[in-house]
């Protein structure tokens, strides 16, 4: 029996990943009361980018805060790494989480460094039994230090980290069982997986326990013709296969958090809220999905 | 928090394997040349630990995929520290990205903080800049003073140490958390912020102390070279206010007088008035030292702060 998702609904539907590029528009609007949880219902923010950071910044997340759900989403507890988590970090993530009073914590299902090195990037794991019990004993490490219920979000992935003993919602699977923690969707790292490594996306995501999936990401990606590979790059527009993926997904899931992430080629908030929008007119489609297929249970029983 | 299933552990050679394929993952990312990944070699530790399995799983996609995670991870650091160092950027030119590819090559950032990684760079790269001959002689004084200041930028306002108003000169003082302090050979805050490569910085040596205002400005105070020395003792090293005067002025072959300490007693209580000194620590005084009755008069804090 998993352990029961923590989100509720002051965080279902579409948000957006909090980015310095459109703070003083957002904050401006939030100060005119011109944006408002009809307009977006929650945001998600990185805690890296605010650790032992004082001024504009941590301020602006504060008053962000006080007008919108947060949830969190980290870059570097390297979760599979061999490396111990460095204290330091720890408890100053562990004190931001606490100030913003963040439901969950997320991060990835990789390692970003090894040797007291900092790779600030998201590496992968080798798919093996091995590496799941590592890596679930270390989520359940985090969540002991950071006092959080704990996520981890499937990664966009290069290369093969070594010889498989596992598929990859076999292992992800086993992570989430072992750790018994929940499962940050990402549909769009699927989706590039897919054409990458030559899968069937939807067969993919049907392969996941629903019940594991306590929030959803989706952004854009773009083809790298240098590379010979499509790139998880977070700079283009969601694409419309990756639409489709959500409004599925959402129709097993039911209401659940998801978040629009764009880290490159931001453009403005207005640009940003539009593509929301749509984004929610595909959750909805998956949610009216989901609705009708509970409503026909709830009358057969 | 408990967790409902039975938990299972790793063995040892599970984490063995792991290790060694994260350590090659690494390893390639600090590859110095992008090419000839092919030659995953058996001569390293690493790859001496490596699977054969997972050697022949890594290879599976060719030689040139094995440098994707080098291309990807160089390009954020080469982006991350181009916003955080931007002049030292402009001013190193077409070297720019071969520096941050040569701090890969032999170090790699450490810190799990992204923002922290132009700290590491600078100051892993200040040293070799100052030995070579081809570089202007003040480009680590610009990387140092741009990172100082975003330092500054960032910086936790208040303290967590219960102050007193007083500063008796056997206490270290206390300083609001925003506050910095450089020491510089050139006057490079004086170059204008436009990348420009022809400007030159005046040779001056001197020492800049920084905050942030309550308007989350970043001020500057532009010290001689012995209050700089002086400030140094007191804001990092920690050290008692009579300590601080002593070592710094020695540290500079000066003599301690009362132009000296006139002079560190208006510092003060500039920045006592600015709201960037808070006072002194409440730690009762271990001895007396009657010399310094005079500089505690003259740098009260000025009651309310
Ligand atoms: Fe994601």
């Amino acid at each position: 029996m998993a352990t029961a998702s923590p989100t509720d609904p002051s965080r279902h539907g579409v948000g957006i990943g909090l980015r310095w590029e459109f703070i003083d528009d957002l904050l401006e609007r939030i100060a005119v009361g011109r944006i408002s949880k009809k307009d977006i219902p929650f945001f998600e923010f990185a805690p890296e980018n605010y650790l032992r950071r004082g001024g504009f910044i941590p301020e602006a997340l504060d008053r962000v805060g006080e007008h919108f759900p947060l949830v969190s989403h980290g870059l570097h507890l390297s979760l599979g790494s061999v490396a111990p988590f460095p204290s330091e970090y720890m408890r100053d993530l562990r004190a931001i989480l606490a100030h913003v009073a963040a439901p969950w914590h997320s991060d990835h299902l990789c390692f970003s460094g090894v040797d007291g090195r900092s790779l600030h990037d998201l590496l992968p794991l080798p798919q093996t039994d091995g590496a799941v019990l590592h890596v679930a004993r270390r989520i359940r490490e985090a969540r002991e230090r950071l006092e959080r219920p704990m996520a981890i979000e499937n990664i966009s992935w290069y290369l093969r980290a070594g010889a498989p003993e596992l598929d990859e919602p076999d292992f992800i699977a086993n992570v989430l069982e072992e750790a018994d923690c929940g499962l940050l969707l990402d549909v769009n790292n699927v989706y590039v997986n897919s054409l990458n490594h030559g899968f069937d996306a939807r067969e993919w995501l049907e392969r996941i326990d629903v019940t594991r999936i306590w929030q959803l990401h989706v952004a854009g990606h773009e083809w790298r013709a240098s590379e010979g590979l499509i790139i998880d790059t977070h700079g283009q527009d969601v694409s419309d296969p990756v639409y489709e993926l959500l409004r599925s997904t959402v129709a097993r899931t039911g209401p659940v958090a998801v978040v629009l992430e764009r880290d490159s080629n931001i453009g403005d908030l207005d640009t940003l809220l539009a593509e929301r929008r749509q984004l929610q007119a595909a959750y909805d489609a998956g949610i009216a999905v989901y609705e009708a297929a509970h409503a026909v249970e709830r009358a057969r029983a | 928090m408990p967790w409902s299933v039975p938990v299972r552990e790793p063995s040892a050679d599970d984490l063995t394997r792991l290790a060694a394929v994260q350590r090659t993952l690494q390893r390639l990312v600090m590859r110095a040349s992008d090419q000839d990944f092919g030659g995953l070699s058996l001569d390293d530790a690493a790859d001496a630990e490596l699977h054969e399995a997972d050697r022949t799983a890594l290879l599976e996609g060719g030689s040139a995929r094995l440098g994707i995670y080098r291309r990807l991870v160089r390009a954020t650091f080469i982006d991350t520290l181009r916003s955080e160092v931007p002049m030292t950027a402009g001013q190193l030119g077409a070297r720019y990205a071969p520096e941050v590819h040569a701090f890969c090559n032999e170090e790699l950032p450490r810190s799990p903080v992204l923002r922290d990684v132009a700290f590491e760079f600078v100051a892993w790269a200040t040293p070799r800049w100052a030995t070579d001959a081809s570089l202007r002689p003040w480009l680590g004084d610009l990387a140092r003073f741009e990172l100082l200041e975003f330092d500054t930028h960032c910086g936790v306002r208040g303290t967590d140490v219960k102050t007193v108003a007083e500063l008796p000169a056997d206490r270290p003082l206390v300083f609001d958390g925003t506050c910095r302090i450089g020491r510089f050979d050139y006057a490079v805050h004086e170059l204008p912020d436009d990348e420009s490569p022809l400007s030159e910085p005046r040779a001056e040596r001197h020492g800049m102390f920084l905050y942030r205002d309550p308007g989350n400005r970043v001020r500057r105070i532009v010290l001689t070279p012995v209050a700089a020395a002086i400030m140094t003792e007191l804001l990092v090293g920690g050290r008692a206010l009579a300590d601080a005067v002593r070592i710094g002025t020695a540290a500079e072959g000066c003599t301690l007088n009362t132009a000296v300490i006139e002079g560190i007693s208006v510092i003060l209580e500039d920045l006592a008035t600015r709201g960037a000194l808070l006072g002194s620590t409440d730690s009762p005084p271990p001895r007396g030292h009657a010399l310094w009755t005079s500089l505690v008069t003259a740098t009260r804090v000025p009651s309310g702060i």
